[in-house]
């Protein structure tokens, strides 16, 4: 029988996120939060300093990205528990389980505007599933357990637990690794009904489209995808959370859809009598207008999430239910179709509505963004993990990723939160310390997570940068182009620092090209080495993300250069 | 308006006025402290909340909540709402 009062509660919270399977944290430690990291000094989980706590807020969701995992990051009341916010709703918008841990001050002093004190739990309760403040310690073992219950799903996100530094402190009995757990499974299934009819829509359809979408990464569903596209040889196309839930060779696999998606993704959603959406949510990014969106298609929506089903596009048939088991069914009926229907015709003909990339060509002598990438992804190791921040990199990166997994392409997409690209990185090379992970960054982002080099330098993670600079906040600036007459406001970054000093200057190796002759070397160099690179592009200013379906717009108005003129020649200081 | 999410909730709409419906809402809630987030999110989907009224019975809080908006705004409340008492009678475990 274990002592009443032989732990505490900061011992209690230690000994549940191992049981929890939780082996890092990240965080960064403050006055309330100390109790936890006096514990956690003598404890086998391993503590990963970020130098931002919006830096561990990043990096516990790149570390449950890539491995579907719950990411934990922890820190201290007030300016640390806000910190964490922007970190928390990108797991949020994204559905990426992360639990994080926040000190709050004493219980006497809540509510007196105490010395770092924040109403956090408020703060958080836009950006998490759940947030909640535990004042008793006696309740810590449920809270945190409900947390991570909650966190992985059915729908994954994020749940903050906030304990006030007395219950941190409090005596409380040892935690008996052998009590009952609660254990969320999410096995529900659509009804017959309604597979029934999906399966009757499909077979009377001409010209299907799947659309496939991070739910199929949450469920671990891409392989019954796969599955249904070869079966019906099915063209389908993929939101940026779905990218490599198809398979990114497969000849029917028209590319990533949406406002810088490929053409023929996009064309064929247009010309579609039916979409099947499997774990999506139709973004606007993703649907451009809504009530121009698929108009000749009825939709058969896939979603663990009710909530999902007629949000923003009218659905014919809702399946709800956990994706691999939705499909399983699917499968099952539609291969015992005594007529079963094969969608090869339409397929090539979707693939054939659009063309390559458009890309600008940029002036003589300058490096151009999209051949970097290009080369980059040419060379890429097959299972390599890829994180990006957040512009025109992202997108360049989403249009050219070659994923064949569906954790290896990592990105705020939802949330589009710049400073993503480098700590998520740092997450998932924690997760999988052998395997190739590369942060893919524009100037802008960069310069939000410039601290957390001396993360990687302290941990010796071997995480590549690879810095496409442009000099300007690119997106924005091309926005600003584009819909608001070249009036370039704030986008200007030609003051930049250089960024291969300030590499060597946290001991880490950097190099520079200026030139398309360089890439193919340096990228070779980059990628050969196991340890932290950053790889500076000095890219051309005014290239442009296309093709561009404009806000608000149909895939009929979708740009593919400039209007009427050639790349603009900027002046770029030297 | 249909309601689909189980026992947690009803929805009774009143009438059609300007565009905007009137539904009277009854929630119930293992966490009090939800009705902050309800309030933030009808404020959010621009619809207006006109009574809220809540009770402890059998240590579950029983909310009543009348909402006035659009058609459109209470549907993606519904929705909200739905998520978001899932994850109260989950937590509450």
């Amino acid at each position: 029988m274990p002592d009443p009062a032989d732990s505490t509660g900061s011992q209690l919270i230690l000994d549940i996120l191992s049981d929890e399977g939780v082996d890092v944290v990240f965080g960064y430690p403050g006055g309330a939060i100390m109790p936890l990291y006096d514990a956690l000094h003598r404890h086998s989980i391993r503590h990963i300093l970020t130098r931002h706590e919006q830096a561990a807020s990043f990096a516990a969701g790149g570390y449950a990205r890539a491995t579907g995992r719950v990411g934990v990051c922890m820190a201290t009341s007030g300016p640390g528990a806000t910190n964490l916010i922007t970190g928390l709703l990108d797991a949020q918008m994204d559905s990426v389980p992360v639990v994080a841990i926040t000190g709050q001050v004493r219980t006497p002093l809540m509510g007196t505007d105490a010395f770092q004190e924040a109403d956090v739990t408020s703060i958080a309760a836009a950006a998490t599933k759940r947030s909640v403040c535990v004042r008793d310690v006696t309740d810590l073992e449920r809270a945190l357990r409900a947390a991570f219950r909650v966190a992985r799903g059915p729908r994954p996100g994020p749940v903050l637990v906030d304990v006030p530094q007395d219950v941190l402190k409090a005596a409380c009995p040892r935690f008996n690794a052998f009590a009952a757990r609660p254990i969320a499974v999410a096995n529900e299934r659509p009804g017959d009904a309604a597979l029934s009819e999906a399966v009757e829509l499909i077979r009377r359809a001409e010209r299907p489209v799947a659309i496939v979408g991070g739910g199929a990464r949450s469920a671990n569903a891409t392989q019954m995808f796969r599955e249904l596209c070869a079966l019906l040889e099915l063209p389908h196309t993929a939101t940026i959370n779905g990218l490599g839930c198809a398979a990114p060779h497969d000849p029917r696999f028209l590319g990533m859809l949406g406002m810088h998606g490929w053409k023929a993704a996009n064309l064929a959603v247009n010309s579609a009598d039916l979409v099947l959406a499997l774990g999506m949510r139709f973004d606007d990014r993703v649907t451009g207008r809504p009530d121009k969106f698929a108009r000749n298609a009825v939709v058969v929506h896939a979603d663990i999430d009710a909530s999902e089903f007629n949000k923003v596009i009218p659905v014919r048939v809702a399946l709800r239910g956990d994706l691999r088991h939705t499909l399983a069914h699917l499968l099952q009926r539609l291969a015992e179709l005594e007529h079963r229907p094969r969608f090869s015709g339409w397929a090539a003909q979707a693939k054939a509505l659009g063309g390559p990339l458009p890309a600008d060509r940029t002036p003589q002598g300058e490096l151009s963004a999209t051949e970097v990438l290009d080369a980059f992804f040419a060379v890429a190791p097959d299972d390599a993990i890829v994180t990006t921040d957040v512009g025109q990199h992202q997108m360049w990166a989403a249009q050219r990723a070659r994923a064949s997994h569906p954790r290896n392409f990592l990105t705020s997409a939802g949330l589009g939160a710049m400073g993503f690209g480098v700590p998520a990185a740092m997450g998932a090379q924690l997760a999988f310390p052998e395997r190739t992970v590369v942060a893919i960054v524009g100037d802008g982002g960069f310069q939000m997570s410039l601290p957390e080099l001396a993360t990687i330098k302290r941990y010796a993670l071997p995480v590549k940068i690879l810095l496409v600079d442009n000099r300007r906040l690119g997106m924005v600036r091309q926005w600003q182009e584009l819909f608001y007459e070249r009036r370039y406001s704030a986008t200007d970054l030609s003051d930049n620092p250089d960024f291969v000093t300030i590499a060597r200057g946290y001991d880490l190796r950097a190099e520079r090209i200026d030139d398309a002759g360089e890439i193919r070397d340096a990228l070779e160099r980059f990628l050969v080495a196991r340890e932290p690179r950053l790889l500076h592009c000095a890219c051309f200013p005014a290239e442009n993300v296309w093709p561009l379906i404009p806000p608000g717009a149909t895939v009929a108005d979708a740009m593919e250069c400039r209007p009427g003129e050639n790349l603009e020649s900027e002046a770029i200081p030297a | 308006m249909r309601w689909s999410a189980g026992q947690a909730k009803t929805w009774k709409a009143k009438r059609s006025r300007l565009d905007c419906t009137s539904v009277t809402l009854a929630l119930v809630l293992h966490d009090w402290r939800l009705v902050e987030r309800i309030v933030g999110l009808t404020n959010r989907l621009g619809c207006a909340l006109t009574r809220l009224d809540l009770h402890l019975r059998d240590r579950l809080y029983h909310a009543t909540i009348d909402v006035t908006g659009p058609p459109d705004a209470l549907r993606r409340l519904d929705a909200q709402l739905t998520r978001l008492l899932n994850d109260d009678k989950e937590m509450s475990r």
